[in-house]
């Protein structure tokens, strides 16, 4: 005698049911002599029965009880009786629902699995009933229909009595739906209506903050949505409290980085000051401070920075000007450059402007007249200065590609710590090759067949392994045994 | 098919049990007993001092001939069991091996895994010491002993096979596996059947495959010797040696364990002998129970091993109703 627990056992699929059936007779049979080897010899079918059920179970899963859950829920926010005369919505619904209804009840999980596309259906022609009723609520929308109901049951019968109570069903029915109407706007509306400026302002900022901070506040509106799925009125009150909270950490949260965001602005344009013409760095400051004003504003984080500024173009413009201005003194009187590169240097560790740089070419070019009227033609001194000239123009040169050198310069490393290495695998192939071909090592032979230069690649040793310098670093290869 | 396995205990020589049952070969990796024609023919091939054999000196060996213990198995399920073994196949003979198919089941199995390593360790060994054609020599004759198995009536064939083997320890006496093949010849029940040279050549084969390190082929040694051991009523040998071979082998050789708790059986040491059974039983292959059921060696042990039977019926039962349980399915006496 064989019992099934339905709430394990759930076969429900025709051709499982029969393989299922036949692999159990097969045990029963095998297991009915009661002997040893009965139950041994079960096992096998045991196994084939089990992974039988785990492939059912998992068809059922995903074929039947999702669809059936789902059909369930839906069945649960209708909440009412369905009958005739149908409104639109309600025609709709029932046809959908039948459809279902008779997917779900075959003993096939390929056609239990085709009410998954009728579900969708479903599920969106009451959403968007929902959304144009303003129904949310699910007690007041199964009270405003029943009494619907009540009315349609009403329409069938002609007497005095049904007419009279149908007006008092109209009237009540109106009720319901007046004060549906006011919790809409009052609870509803209010909530949708903020939450998903809050939900995208979030989003925007989320790079922002730290995965605690955000993970709390999607906590919360996590909540928030949930309670709007409640179909609940009074509970809608709390998803506005969350709302108000969540609201007040993300402000609070986006102060605190406005503020550190800002300082670290000022910080970085105080730094400038020397490095850009002061009349720039006055409008840098205005626009700064436009920026930081905005952001507090509108509660945006994303624009404050610099990336608009054209800093870089900024900086390259001082320098580029100084510049301008050292090559015009190739040609000047000596005295004279020595003491306006003296006063350039000011330039780069203080804040000037345009007109200071103008000014200082004017009053040069006044005392150059006037020197060149008072007659100065030492030779030497001339050449002296020009040589000074030089060397302060490659200094400002080498500033301005210093860091570009610097960056070269880790790159070089590795390429050539790799190019030392592959020197050091050539050596070893070479002198292997002449190990096994019995040759004596001739380590000249080997060298001139590289074309570095003494200086650059240094062969230090080759006993058991190869040790050679390339650019004042050691590289090693062990030689391998013939 | 589940056979009586051979024992001291039957009213039969060794060499004529090992005659009346000869098996060959197939070229698909399977082996076919012969009737007794054709053991008649093969032997004479094999032996002209051979007396033939008459249908009356058979001594029953199918599992069905006998009566089971009841809570084993019953009448009516024999046929399932030819269904199972059907089933397995041949490097899975489990209880239907026997030990008048061990040339065949070894040659067929030296293209297992561990006998390449332990054949290229030899090949190496040969190479090395300019003996090269030595091992080419090895491998030919066994490829000509598996035809002289494919067909034993061919005796010149078996004498060219046991020459070569000769001639292989001749010119490098430190192939474990050459040794052995020696020692399956003299086991054969043929003209060259001796169960001292024999012994002699398995003894060798076990000391090179220590020295190769070659486990596997030392415990198959080691179990070999203690077969012998049983033979020549030294049980403690055989017990002592199967011991060695469990421990070196990583319990692979179900064989190994099933021989074990028959030596135990045989001198009546029923808590040993369970104990390895039970190991065989459920590790391997249930068979063994039946096979157990009918060995000679186990009736010295008849009563524990009824009780054994009944314990491992429940213990089973219990399982089979377990796991329907979970599947949501009741069985049996609870289900009301």
């Amino acid at each position: 005698m064989i019992s099934f627990l339905p709430y394990i056992y759930i076969v429900r699929d025709k051709k499982y049911s029969d393989e299922s059936a036949d692999l159990i007779k097969k045990i029963e049979n095998l297991t009915s002599c009661d002997s040893a080897f009965g139950y041994f010899a079960c096992g096998e079918t045991i196994h084939l029965l089990s992974d039988l059920l785990k492939k059912n179970n998992a068809e059922y899963s995903k074929c039947y009880k999702v669809n059936f859950l789902a059909f369930n829920n839906l069945k649960e926010i209708i909440g009412w009786e369905l009958i005739k005369p149908f409104t639109d919505f309600e025609s709709e619904i029932d046809g959908l629902f039948k459809d279902i209804e008779e997917l779900l009840e075959e003993k096939s999980y390929y056609v239990n699995s085709q009410s998954k596309s009728k579900l969708l259906s479903a599920e969106k022609i009451i959403q968007d009933y929902i959304d144009n009723s303003h129904l949310v609520d699910k007690k007041l929308r199964v009270e405003f229909h029943s009494k619907l109901n009540q009315i349609k049951k009403n329409l069938l019968s002609d007497s005095l009595i049904s007419v009279l109570i149908r007006s008092n069903d109209l009237i009540a029915l109106e009720e319901i739906f007046t004060k549906n109407e006011e919790n809409f706007q009052k609870y509803y509306k209010v909530i949708l209506e903020r939450f998903e400026p809050v939900k995208q302002s979030f989003a925007r900022l989320k790079p922002y903050f730290s995965n605690k901070e955000a993970y709390s506040i999607e906590e919360q509106f996590d909540n928030v949505e949930y309670i709007l799925q409640s179909q609940d009125f009074d509970s809608f009150e709390e998803a506005e409290e969350i709302l108000n909270m969540a609201e007040f950490k993300l402000t609070e949260i986006v102060g605190e980085k406005r503020l550190v965001i800002s300082n670290n602005l000022k910080k970085e344009l105080n730094k400038l000051k020397t490095f850009v013409w002061i009349e720039d760095w006055i409008v840098l400051k205005g626009k700064m401070e436009e920026l930081i004003e905005e952001s507090n504003r509108t509660g945006h984080l994303d624009k404050l920075n610099f990336d608009s500024f054209g800093i870089e173009h900024k900086k390259a413009e001082k320098k580029e000007m100084i510049y301008d201005f050292i090559k015009t003194l190739e040609n000047s009187e000596g005295q004279l450059v020595k003491a306006v590169l003296d006063e350039l240097k000011g330039f780069f560790d203080k804040e000037k402007s345009r007109k200071d740089l103008e000014e200082l070419q004017s009053r040069m070019l006044m005392i150059e007249s006037e020197g060149k009227a008072n007659g100065c033609t030492d030779p030497k001194q001339y050449s002296k200065l020009l040589r000074y000239l030089k060397f302060v123009s490659v200094i400002v040169l080498l500033a301005l590609s210093m860091s570009a050198f610097f960056i070269n310069q880790k790159k070089n490393a590795v390429h050539f710590s790799a190019k030392g290495q592959k020197y050091a695998d050539i050596v070893e192939t070479m002198i292997y090759a002449q190990k096994k071909n019995n040759e004596e090592i001739n380590i000249d032979k080997i060298r001139r067949k590289i074309s570095v230069s003494s200086d650059e690649l240094k062969i230090i040793s080759f006993d058991n392994e190869v040790v050679i310098e390339y650019r004042n670093k050691i590289y090693k290869k062990n030689i391998r045994k013939k | 098919m589940i056979q009586k396995p051979f024992s001291r205990l039957l009213n039969i020589s060794y060499r004529d049990f090992l005659n009346q049952n000869y098996y060959v070969a197939l070229n698909h990796h399977g082996l076919k007993k012969i009737n007794l024609k054709g053991l008649n023919t093969i032997s004479k091939a094999n032996d002209p001092g051979f007396i033939e054999i008459e249908e009356k000196q058979i001594i029953q060996r199918k599992f069905e001939s006998f009566d089971l213990s009841s809570e084993l198995i019953v009448n009516e399920e024999k046929e399932l069991v030819a269904e199972i073994i059907k089933d397995n196949s041949f490097y899975n003979l489990g209880a239907a091996f026997s030990i008048e198919m061990i040339d065949i089941v070894w040659i067929f199995e030296m293209s297992s895994e561990e006998f390449r390593k332990g054949l290229a360790v030899i090949e190496d060994s040969l190479h090395f010491c300019d003996k090269a054609d030595s091992y080419i020599k090895f491998i030919e004759s066994t490829k000509k002993y598996l035809k002289y198995l494919e067909n034993p009536s061919d005796h010149r064939l078996l004498s060219e096979v046991k020459q070569g083997f000769e001639d292989c320890i001749k010119e490098y006496k430190g192939n474990p596996f050459t040794h052995f093949m020696l020692g399956l010849i003299y086991h054969r029940p043929t003209v060259y059947f001796d169960l001292k040279k024999s012994l002699k050549e398995f003894s060798e084969a076990k000391h090179y495959s220590l020295e190769i390190e070659n486990q596997f082929m030392a415990a198959m040694c080691n179990y070999m010797i203690a077969w012998f051991s049983y033979l020549d009523s030294d049980i403690d040998k055989a017990i002592e040696l199967s011991l060695i071979a469990i421990d070196n082998e990583f319990m692979n050789i179900p064989e190994i364990y099933f021989n074990l708790a028959k030596y135990y059986a045989s001198i009546k040491d029923h808590e040993n002998s369970l104990k390895y059974l039970d190991e065989v039983i459920r590790r391997f292959d249930f068979l063994y129970a039946i096979k157990a059921d009918i060995d000679e060696d186990f009736k010295q042990i008849g009563q524990e091993l009824k009780e054994y039977f009944i314990k491992l019926k429940e213990e089973e039962k219990s399982k089979v109703k377990d796991r329907l349980k979970e599947m949501g399915i009741i069985f049996f006496s609870e289900a009301k």
